[in-house]
């Protein structure tokens, strides 16, 4: 059974900053991707290649830059 | 001229096998013999460049003898192309006659070209050879070469045993003529396997008792992986990489199968030649290099990193242009950096990855991967990202029965030294690396789902 998009994207988020070295906070609609999960632009750049290859598209490869996860999410709607 | 070459062979050992093809071998002598038969049909007819599309390497050689005899100036075209990409490359190099295999079309066959002996053939004053370069940047260019400056490169070991040489190449590319050259003029046999896979390398060199193998180090990496999982005693007495950056984890491996075997790496390239060939097992060459006296045939300088070259032996030029302008300097494209004592290459200017304004290298990278445990091979290249202009990717082949995910932390880990930007973000493992010419392809690839 393949997860839904919601499942890959904060599961590609939380690897992203547990590779850090920082404990995942709590991932929800609401949290900001800048502010609140303080990913930097390689982070961003390997986020939008994951989304790439796990779900087939991405929206910063169109132009669009989410501000939250619950944006990124509604773009697969 | 490679005529000569031959001559000289036949003289002395007119029944040694010059060629061993698959279904086919020739002596040394028959080889003279077919070549001038060719050579007078070349002549008779006035043909004064001759595209060659015969496909069976025994008629490739021939054709390539007997038009250095002639004054004819030959091009081998790329295997396996159908008659429509055929004429277009005619027509791009100006070869109104193509030389075609016995039942195609849309050229001269050998039969209709061959009759006449070559005993009445005035000498050619000079002779020059087209070698298409492999095109991995664009449209293949021609590149003329002289004969008699490609065999004053060539190193002869008149105290070695002759020996079998297998051609791992494929008999357009400008490393095949290095082969070829060096083979023939040591009056060695040259095997030609059925194709250069390295499977079928291997069946041709158990079969026919290979001792000399030179080749590019991605094809080396295939056949230890072969030779892995199906042993079989080879006969190596000489191993030469080439055509790529030789790694050390590469010479270190084939020293370690091969004890027997001397491993040396060349550097060459199709417009300047084989100009270094390094025997000490290191990779990377001698920075003594860029101190050579002005009594050298070659010479070396390093400018804004990238090896540049200046070669008594180099090309004339290339097709449609004219001869060879400036210094004699040529911009090599490979990126060097010093380090004890040697110039290691970094990688391709085409190859540099520019991660948001941070130019990476990857073959340092493939060398700290493919030091990892379970990693049979690995290949890094820039992947096109809308936020950062490009990401450094990794395909990583598996060793057999290595354990995926641990092999991925591994990698992980060994690049979480590098700065953010050289660490590979993506990092897919592949079944096999994609391979051109028996080179590694770096180019940034699409990204597979």
């Amino acid at each position: 059974m393949t997860q839904g998009p919601e499942q890959t994207i904060t599961d590609t988020i939380r690897e992203l900053i547990t590779r850090r070295g920082d404990t995942p906070p709590e991932i929800t609609h609401e949290s900001k991707i800048g502010p609140d999960l303080d990913l930097d632009s390689l982070e961003l750049a390997e986020l939008s290649a994951a989304l790439e290859d796990e779900l087939g598209s991405d929206p910063y490869s169109q132009g669009i830059i989410p501000a939250t996860v619950g944006e990124l999410v509604a773009f697969y709607a | 001229m490679l005529i000569d070459v031959l001559r000289t062979t036949a003289a002395e050992h007119p029944e040694r096998q010059a060629i061993i093809a698959a279904g086919r071998t020739i002596t040394y002598a028959e080889l003279v013999s077919a070549a001038g038969s060719i050579a007078g049909g070349l002549h008779a007819r006035g043909i004064v460049a001759v595209g060659c599309a015969v496909q069976d390497p025994v008629d490739v050689v021939s054709v390539l003898a007997a038009a250095s005899a002639a004054g004819v100036e030959a091009c081998v075209y790329p295997r396996g192309l159908d008659a429509e990409a055929t004429a277009t490359l005619a027509q791009r190099l100006g070869h109104e006659t193509v030389l075609v295999d016995r039942g195609r079309s849309g050229g001269l066959t050998l039969d209709a070209l061959a009759g006449s002996a070559d005993d009445e053939l005035p000498a050619p004053a000079a002779s020059t050879v087209l070698i298409l370069t492999t095109g991995t940047t664009g449209t293949p260019k021609g590149v003329r070469h002289d004969w008699a400056r490609l065999l004053r490169a060539v190193r002869r070991n008149p105290d070695k045993a002759a020996g079998r040489w297998l051609l791992a190449y494929n008999i357009n590319q400008f490393a095949a003529f290095q082969v070829l050259l060096h083979g023939l003029v040591n009056g060695a046999t040259i095997v030609v396997p059925s194709s250069t896979h390295a499977r079928d390398a291997i069946d041709a060199m158990f079969e026919h008792r290979v001792t000399s193998v030179s080749a590019t180090p991605t094809f080396w990496r295939m056949l230890l992986g072969v030779l892995a999982a199906e042993p079989r005693e080879l006969a190596l007495e000489q191993i030469t990489l080439g055509g790529e950056a030789a790694p050390a984890s590469v010479i270190d491996r084939l020293r370690a199968a091969f004890p027997a075997a001397g491993i040396s790496h060349i550097y060459a390239g199709t417009e300047f030649g084989s100009v270094v060939s390094v025997r000490d097992g290191l990779s990377g060459l001698p920075v003594s290099i860029l101190d050579r006296d002005e009594s050298a045939d070659t010479h070396f300088k390093v400018v804004d990193g990238e090896l540049h070259v200046r070669s008594r032996n180099a090309m004339l030029g290339y097709q449609g242009q004219d001869a060879a302008a400036g210094d004699g300097w040529h911009a090599t494209g490979d990126l060097v950096e010093e380090r004890d004592g040697r110039l290691h290459f970094v990688g391709r200017t085409v190859e540099i990855i520019n991660v948001g304004g941070a130019k990476i290298h990857p073959l340092p990278l493939e060398e700290l991967i493919a030091s990892v445990p379970g990693v049979a091979a690995a290949v890094v290249y820039g992947r096109p990202n809308a936020i950062t202009g490009q990401i450094v990717a990794a395909d990583v082949v598996l060793d057999d029965g290595a354990d995926g995910d641990a092999v991925l932390a591994g990698v992980r880990a060994a690049c979480a030294d590098q700065p953010a930007a050289g660490r590979p973000r993506r990092i897919r493992i592949v079944e096999a690396l994609e391979v051109r010419g028996n080179k590694t392809v770096r180019t940034a690839l699409e990204a597979k789902p």
